[in-house]
């Protein structure tokens, strides 16, 4: 069994109680207007081109039997929906300008690397998956998530934005100590605006998942134009406030940091939306109920 | 020999000022009086703290000690010291009883002058039996010792002043409250002396010979006092241990918390065996503390010496035969600060040592090892000039009387401290930048041998030229794996680099019988990085070397765990560094969502390090885009602390290039 990944970041400070691994795997069941995570939407793993690191030598064209790399004269051109993946550029480019955006791991390999900071997961700190959506590779998750605790892992927490069968949760469940619950929105339509899905089954496993009696994170992105209104963050604010496992409530500002990994995608650009000044957020955590 | 040294030091002492307190519970000025190049001091270095004669005696008592001494004192110079010494503390003693009679005259009513009079009359007659008399004695004493220079080494002040503490605790004399304000102002008054490297250092905590706890309430006081003063000086340490008190170790955190990179944490565990097994007796192996710097040596029983062996100078050497690269390009630089003199630097290794034609090498290992060649080579001079200068001590080299009557061994044996007094003689080479010199040759390995990519004299042109027109292959050097992320191509080799210096210095002790504690550091690593050229790394000229033990600035982008995974990998040299293994871990301002939750980062960080056998470990705390901020708007910055090598200072009194390398430590953040 394999599973995709695209990022294993140590010293995670927000993903969690203590010092994390956060694990990001491939694939979401959402499309978030503004999504940060351009290349854990689909489970494809898929060419990125960093034109920063470019020194123009022509390494990836000499190995590339697609035709994806086209040097001319002045200007280098990359033909993403020609690339197959292959990773043949990637490994020829010299300067880390060409890489894929993710890659397959076993469960054994995954937890070995995840645990690396095994010594400084103290005071509830461990590893976290995210994503994407991880519960979309349920079983490669739970089989992680397994090894980890084999490994001596303490914690271990799972970031979802909850749009996943019942049985994902379930067959995870004996392995997660925390859970990140994302709520983008409460009003059904609202979510379909921002997300392009229902919240019908998020929050019907929200609900289940509250009486599993596993610690619980919640956590609110505040998009200006999407989710902001007052009546929707009250509303959020309510369902927010009935989790009794609730551990946390945060409501998390929006901001641009994924909008250069679209570029390296070949994606367009994202559709932006304005940073929320701090007074604002103060403004919404008081009508959340949130303190 | 000691005659002119006694009268130049009576003369400046009954010279000393005598100011009247405008606040506080201390005598004493702070910096107005500096009487630099004097006679007195010549023998004298600043890094390693006074003994505490003066707190068991008293000044007069130090006085009579040595008489009664000399009176039995078999060799002439031995009776001169001690001789010295009886003249000198009466001088200290009658200048204290003037001082009281100054102070007293001032405080008609006022009750504050007053008691502070009354310590000053009784530190005259007597030794202190209170905790406030014993403050003042110190302070009193330390500014003796610093008539020359504005700071020395403290050393570990709570273990000196504990059982006058504890006493005056138990009987009701004082409280705790009362003590931290004392210590505060006591604090105060090393602020107002100077700022920055002073070398004032303050060891807490640490371990008994007999696995006790040696701090105190004490101990948490000071780490108190330096959290409401919040302010560069002292440069406050903590010896952790399994015993430690809890407390202790949670107000570390907190002064941690503060991000002015402070307090160093030393670890027991690892620094007092590898003491031991260097052949310190274990009561005063437990006795360590740090020296005015980051490097340690015995509290009360050695000083310290030291040269320093950039390993990256050693590198350029080596990749050109003996000789400094040929370059267009070099720049003065200060040594650190805004107002310091401006110099164009050479690294201090030597060339002309030929080990090996780099562009002959038919194999990496070849290559390394011609530099390991050069940088033995290197090592073996500083040895060799370490063994001339302890040499020429021994021929008649001499400390300040003052100095020698600290120490209530050398008022039993007249020996001075630099010939015979010291139990204990502490000599150090350090080696800096080893990680640096990794990352380059790593990138030879791959660029040059592996991938044929380019050849030697190909990169010595770059280099000539520091890279300009060159930039496809700086990227690619830049591509390389770097120290400090937990990669083990680059952090194994930097570990060999690291058992084989140690191993040089053994080496050297058994040929010669003169021993050099290792030490895996280096402060000048600003000064160096204008020294030398561009590196094989995709190093430009000027931009930053590696600090200590620890990643290149700006390269460890794996975050401060990786880094320390990566340094863990030295483990078998960390344990031979005796000197210290220094290793700076700044993290980013938002550690958590509240004090509690951050202190608990900390926690994790500080005990996973300690566990993997890290010997010393600075944690400093920055907002980059404060610091740039400050950069541009200096007047309204002037309280950012900031960690620079074994010290820290304020930010905008560093010169430009220290306040860029500063923040280049913020992961990519230049």
């Amino acid at each position: 069994m394999t599973g995709r990944v695209f990022n294993v970041q140590r010293f995670s400070l927000h993903d969690g109680p203590g010092i994390r691994t956060t694990v990001f795997l491939m694939g979401c069941s959402l499309s978030c207007r503004w999504c940060h995570n351009p290349e854990g939407k689909n489970g494809k793993i898929r060419l990125q081109y960093d034109k920063k690191k470019c020194i123009g030598c022509g390494a990836c064209a000499s190995v590339c039997s697609e035709g994806v790399h086209q040097i001319g004269v002045t200007e280098y051109t990359v033909h993403f929906s020609k690339c197959i993946a292959c990773g043949m550029c990637t490994q020829a480019c010299p300067t880390g300008a060409l890489s894929l955006s993710g890659r397959e791991y076993t469960p054994v390999e995954l937890a070995g690397v995840a645990a690396r900071d095994l010594p400084f997961f103290r005071d509830g700190g461990g590893v976290t998956f995210s994503g994407g959506e991880p519960l979309l590779q349920p079983q490669f998750l739970a089989e992680t998530a397994r090894v980890c605790r084999e490994l001596g892992v303490p914690s271990v927490a799972v970031d979802t934005a909850g749009l996943v069968p019942r049985s994902a949760f379930e067959m995870v469940l004996p392995w997660v100590d925390h859970f990140l619950f994302d709520i983008k929105a409460a009003t059904e339509q609202c979510h379909i605006d921002g997300t392009g899905s229902s919240n019908r089954q998020i929050l019907e496993n929200l609900r289940w998942l509250d009486e599993q009696k596993k610690s619980l994170y919640i956590r609110v992105p505040i998009i200006p134009g999407v989710n902001d209104s007052e009546e929707e963050i009250h509303r959020i604010g309510q369902i927010a406030r009935s989790v009794r496992s609730a551990k946390e409530i945060r409501l998390i500002p929006y901001h641009t940091f994924g909008r250069e990994k679209y570029v390296t995608l070949g994606e367009p650009e994202p559709e932006l939306f304005p940073v929320p000044e701090e007074d604002r957020m103060n403004q919404l955590r008081k009508i959340a109920g949130i303190t | 020999m000691y005659r002119t040294i006694v009268e130049n030091t009576i003369s400046i002492i009954n010279e000393m000022p005598m100011p009247i307190p405008v606040s506080g519970s201390l005598a004493g000025n702070a910096g107005e009086y500096l009487v630099p190049d004097q006679p007195m001091f010549s023998g004298d270095n600043y890094h390693y703290p006074m003994g505490t004669a003066y707190l068991e005696y008293g000044v007069q008592g130090v006085a009579h000690k040595a008489a009664a001494s000399a009176k039995t004192a078999a060799e002439p110079g031995n009776r001169a010291l001690l001789e010295g010494i009886e003249r000198v503390y009466l001088v200290i003693a009658e200048w204290i009883g003037r001082y009281a009679d100054t102070v007293e005259i001032a405080a008609g009513e006022d009750l504050r002058l007053t008691r502070i009079g009354q310590n000053l009359r009784a530190l005259s007659q007597r030794a202190p039996i209170h905790f406030d008399e014993a403050l003042q004695l110190t302070y009193l004493m330390w500014k003796i010792r610093c008539l020359s220079k504005p700071g020395a080494d403290i050393g570990r002040l709570d273990v000196h002043l504990r059982s006058f503490f504890e006493k005056d605790i138990a009987s009701g004399y004082t409280t705790e409250e009362a003590v931290l304000d004392q210590l505060c102002d006591f604090w105060e008054l090393l602020n107002r002396n100077d700022s920055g490297d002073t070398l004032i250092n303050v060891m807490v905590g640490g371990m008994n010979p007999d696995g006790s706890d040696a701090g105190s309430c004490l101990s948490v006081l000071m780490l108190k006092a330096t959290q409401r003063c919040a302010k560069s000086e002292p440069h406050i340490n903590v010896r952790v241990h399994p015993g430690l008190h809890p407390d202790i170790y949670r107000e570390m955190l907190k002064v941690q918390l503060m991000g002015q990179g402070q307090a160093t944490v030393y670890n027991d565990e690892v620094i007092i065996p590898s003491l031991i097994s260097f052949g310190v007796p274990a009561e005063l192996a437990c006795c360590y503390t740090n020296d005015g710097c980051t490097e340690i040596m015995l509290d009360g029983y050695s000083g310290i010496d030291f040269a320093h062996v950039d390993a990256v100078a050693a590198f350029e050497l080596a990749f050109n035969n003996g000789d400094w690269a040929k370059r267009t390009y070099r720049e003065p630089v200060s040594y650190f600060h805004k107002d310091g003199a401006v110099n164009y630097y050479t690294p201090d290794c030597a060339a002309g040592f030929a080990s090996g034609k780099a562009e002959d090498c038919s194999s990496f290992d070849e290559f390394y090892r011609n530099f390991l060649r050069q940088y033995a080579f290197q090592v073996r001079r500083n040895c060799c000039d370490l063994k001339r200068m302890e040499d020429d001590r021994q021929a008649g080299a001499c400390t300040s009387v003052f100095l020698n009557g600290t120490y209530t061994y050398v008022l039993d044996s007249g020996l001075d401290i630099l010939r015979g007094g010291f139990p204990f003689a502490a000599y150090m080479i350090f080696a800096g930048s080893i990680p640096t010199v990794a990352d380059c040759l790593v990138a030879v390995k791959q660029l040059v041998f592996e991938k044929k990519l380019y050849t030697v004299a190909q990169i010595k042109e770059a280099i000539r030229v520091n890279f300009e027109g060159f930039e496809a292959m700086r990227a690619q050097m830049q591509a390389v794996p770097k120290f400090g992320n937990d990669i083990d191509e680059v952090d194994l080799l930097a570990a060999d680099i690291a058992k084989h210096f140690c191993r040089w210095l053994e080496e050297y002790r058994q040929e010669t019988g003169f021993a050099i504690m290792p030490a895996l550091l280096g402060w000048r690593f600003l000064e160096e990085a204008y020294g030398v050229a561009a590196t094989p790394d995709g190093r430009r000229y000027a931009d930053p070397i590696a600090e200590h033990y620890c990643a290149t600035p700006g390269r460890a982008v794996r975050g401060p765990t990786a880094m320390i995974n990566s340094i863990a990998k030295a483990k078998e040299a960390i344990a031979k560094a005796v000197g210290v293994c220094a290793v700076h871990v700044t993290l980013p301002r938002n550690l958590g969502n509240s004090d509690e939750e951050a202190l608990a980062i900390l926690d994790s960080l500080v005990t996973a390090a300690v566990s993997a056998g890290l010997n010393q470990m600075n944690i400093a705390i920055y907002d980059a885009e404060l610091l740039r901020k400050a950069q541009k708007d200096p007047e309204n910055h002037q309280d950012l602390i900031v960690r620079v090598w074994g010290y820290s200072a304020r930010f905008v009194d560093l010169c430009k290039q220290m306040q860029d390398h500063v923040i280049s430590r913020v992961s990519g953040a230049v």
